[in-house]
C-alpha cells in the first residue's frame, strides 16, 4: 500500500511540475515552482524520505520489481 | 518511474533551455537535495513562541525552504556553467569565473602536499590566491599543473586541463599510495587548509 501510495504522490508531485512550469521560466521562479510542487501534498516528502530506507526493505522483491515498473 | 522522469526531463529542458539530459541531472540532483532539507523540518512542531529566541532563531536559521533555495540556486548554476564553461568564463573572466566552476561538482587537480587533490576545488575564490606557494614537488611534476596556473594567471579557461590534471593525478598516487602515505597526506591537507582558513580570517 505505502510503495503504491508512494507511486502515487510521484505522479502526483509531477503533474504539479507540468503545470507549474513553463517555457521561459527563469531559474528562480523555477525553484519556487519546484519547491511549490513538493510541498504541495505534506505525504510526498514524508514517504520519499522513507521510500529506500524503511519502506523497500519491508516489502518482498517481487512487489519491490512490480512498484518500480508503476509508473 | 523512468517514463515519468523522462518526460518531466524533456519538458524541464524546454522550459529551462537545457538538454533532456541535463534536465535528467537536474532533477535528480534537486530531489536529492529536497529529500536531504526536508529533515531539517522533520522535528516535532512547536509555536516559535513557545521557544526562546536563540533557538528559534536557530530553527529559523536551518529551515529546509531556504537551504533549498540557495543549495538549489547552487545546482542550477552549476549546471548552466557545466554546459556553457567557455562562454561564461569568456564573459566575465578572473577569479570570480574561476569560482563558478567548482559549482558543475567537478574536484579539481591541484596535488597538495602530494594528496588532497579534491581538497582544494576553485570552489573558493579567496583560497585561490593562496595556491602557488602550497603546490608540493608532486603537484608541481604533474605535466598539467603549470599550464594550469598560467591560465588562471590569465583568466582563461581551464576546467579541461583541470580533469586531465585530476586524473594524471590520480594514476600516479594509485600507483604509490600506500596507508602511511594515506595518513600523512590528510594531515598535511588539514594543516594546509587551516593555514589557507586562518589567511583569509586575517585579510
Amino acid at each position: 500500500v505505502l510503495l503504491a501510495l508512494t507511486a502515487q504522490k510521484f505522479e502526483d508531485w509531477a503533474d504539479s511540475l507540468f503545470e507549474l512550469v513553463h517555457d521561459g521560466i527563469d531559474d528562480e521562479a523555477f525553484l519556487e515552482a519546484y519547491q511549490e510542487a513538493s510541498l504541495r501534498d505534506p505525504l510526498m516528502l514524508k514517504l520519499s524520505a522513507r521510500l529506500g530506507g524503511v519502506i523497500e526493505h519491508n516489502v518482498s522483491i517481487e512487489r519491490l520489481i512490480e512498484s518500480k515498473r508503476m509508473c | 518511474v523512468l517514463n515519468t522522469s523522462e518526460r518531466l526531463s524533456a519538458h524541464l529542458g524546454r522550459a529551462l533551455r537545457l538538454t533532456p539530459e541535463i534536465s535528467m541531472t537536474l532533477v535528480l540532483s534537486l530531489s536529492a537535495l529536497l529529500a536531504g532539507v526536508s529533515q531539517l523540518d522533520a522535528g516535532p512542531k512547536i509555536d516559535p513562541a513557545h521557544l526562546p529566541d536563540d533557538v528559534r532563531q536557530m530553527m529559523e536559521a536551518f529551515a529546509g525552504r531556504d537551504i533549498f533555495t540557495a543549495a538549489g540556486r547552487f545546482i542550477l548554476a552549476g549546471i548552466r556553467q557545466g554546459g556553457r564553461p567557455q562562454e561564461s568564463l569568456g564573459r566575465s573572466g578572473g577569479w570570480p569565473s574561476c569560482r563558478w566552476i567548482a559549482f558543475g561538482g567537478l574536484p579539481s587537480g591541484f596535488d597538495l602536499a602530494g594528496f588532497g587533490a579534491v581538497i582544494l576545488g576553485a570552489n573558493d575564490e579567496s583560497k585561490l590566491h593562496h595556491v602557488d606557494g602550497h603546490l608540493s614537488d608532486v603537484a608541481m611534476s604533474n605535466p598539467f599543473t603549470a599550464t594550469i596556473l598560467e591560465h588562471i594567471e590569465q583568466a582563461t579557461p581551464w576546467l579541461a586541463l583541470c580533469r586531465r590534471q585530476y586524473m594524471w593525478w590520480f594514476a600516479d598516487f594509485e600507483a604509490r599510495a600506500d596507508s602511511d602515505t594515506l595518513r600523512s597526506g590528510l594531515r598535511a591537507a588539514d594543516q594546509l587548509w587551516r593555514e589557507f582558513d586562518d589567511a583569509d580570517n586575517s585579510r
